[in-house]
């Protein structure tokens, strides 16, 4: 009896100390994708960056991950945000909160870059149709390599999940950009929008390229 | 740390969707003369219905002719309203290039934008974004001030009376920080038609934005 109960303690004391290695072992890789975030470059052209804090919501939205966010301005008041990510928590591939509570998304596609490719996806307002955001996502490498997040308007589930495991097989840290801009009323069927909103994601990816 | 797995209930099913932005000819089309985008002929006039708090106004902007503003040479295109001037502007056409070299909201002094704003170049496609660093340079002081031009859309814009036009929107903008954390800016967007110019105006001022639509022009 005596030397049951001490078979079984010895199996769970195993158990447990594989669990914790496997634990360990996880947190280590997530922690080394972790130090890589891109950094934008701090001007594009006539457009300069200013670094904006993501609010305590957003964040909370991620799960609480490494971010630095980013606003690009120019002389004409047009704004783009840029938002660089580490993939260390399951919510870092959610989109933010103010486009998720009063936008939803009208289109997506995977388009391709010199340095990979990204995703583009189109928001309306649900207020007002009229009202639109052109957002760019996308998974860069330290190397500079570059890849869409999914093809779909959301990041679902099962995206989440693939891109989750696949951090934990990855060897080479990475970070996750998002970089969105309002569509100007002006601007009716967003070529504008989407010229300059495809200028700086293609600067971004350029530059995480230089700063192998 | 441990990788934190919470299963959102706001997640969305995956559609394939296709993007209603296309990539345009027109887009890719470049401006090839700039220097017919605005006529600088002296006595061509422009005349425009402009809406300042709930009443519309008529302003005729008039190509005056040769100015020396500054030590910079430019053609003078002046602006008024009700017979008032509200506004002088200094263009020139040089090496291919629209440039914008000085503006006055009075009769007396000048901004001189140095070196001159572009405005357009031979050979421009949509979405060129022309950076500008110089100075603000005001009766004998100098701001140091940045900005940028930019071609952003072919539109086709019907006018008041003179008919429907395709034309090129160039949005402009310059910034010059004051010590007091205020700004100084000249917010401007011109609608050009090839052997006519402008068909439409929109200036920034205190108040907002100010349009003014063209109801006729005169080719002298």
């Amino acid at each position: 009896m005596e030397v049951t109960d001490f078979k079984r303690k010895k199996s769970l004391i195993v158990v447990l100390a594989l669990a914790t290695i496997t634990v360990q072992a996880v947190a280590m890789r997530v922690r080394a994708h972790s130090t890589f975030r891109v950094q934008p470059p701090l001007n594009i052209g006539a457009w300069e960056v200013k670094s904006i804090p993501l609010s305590s919501e957003a964040m909370s939205a991620l799960g609480n991950p490494d971010v630095d966010g980013w606003n690009y301005h120019n002389a004409l008041d047009e704004l783009v945000t840029v938002q660089v990510i580490s993939p260390d928590t399951f919510d870092a591939y959610r989109n933010p909160p103010i486009l998720t509570r009063f936008f939803t998304a009208v289109s997506a596609k995977v388009i391709p870059s010199k340095f990979g490719g990204m995703q583009q996806t189109d928001f309306a307002a649900l207020a007002d149709a009229e009202s639109k955001i052109f957002m760019m996502t996308w998974v860069q490498h330290k190397s500079g390599t570059c890849k869409a997040v999914s093809s779909s308007g959301e990041q679902s589930l099962i995206d989440r999940l693939r891109i989750n495991i696949e951090t934990l097989v990855q060897p080479e840290p990475y970070c996750l950009v998002r970089v969105y801009t309002a569509v100007p009323k002006w601007d009716h069927d967003g070529r504008q929008a989407l010229r300059t909103v495809r200028r700086i994601a293609d600067a971004i990816q350029a530059a995480g390229g230089k700063q192998q | 740390m441990l990788v934190s797995v919470t299963i959102s209930a706001g997640c969305q099913k995956s559609v394939d969707y296709t993007s209603p932005v296309k990539t345009s000819i027109e887009d890719a089309k470049a401006i090839s003369d700039c220097s017919a985008m605005l006529p600088l002929r002296v006595g061509f006039s422009w005349t425009f219905a402009t809406a300042v708090d709930q009443r519309t106004f008529t302003d005729i902007a008039t190509v005056r002719g040769p100015i020396n503003i500054g030590g910079s040479k430019a053609t003078l295109v002046e602006t008024k309203r009700n017979g008032q001037l509200v506004l002088r502007e200094g263009y020139r056409y040089a090496q291919g290039q629209l440039m914008l070299t000085a503006f006055s909201t009075s009769q007396k002094s000048w901004v001189v934008i140095d070196p001159p704003l572009i405005l357009l170049k031979d050979g421009a496609t949509l979405g060129n974004e022309y950076k500008w660093n110089g100075h603000f340079r005001i009766d004998g002081k100098s701001i140091e001030a940045s900005g940028l031009s930019r071609p952003s859309l072919r539109e086709s814009v019907q006018t008041m009376s003179a008919g429907r036009f395709s034309g090129v929107r160039i949005d402009s903008g310059i910034s010059a920080p004051l010590p007091n954390g205020d700004h100084i800016k000249y917010q401007t967007t011109r609608w050009l038609a090839t052997g006519i110019g402008f068909i439409r105006r929109e200036y920034l001022d205190r108040d907002g934005r100010r349009q003014s639509n063209l109801i006729s022009f005169k080719m002298k």
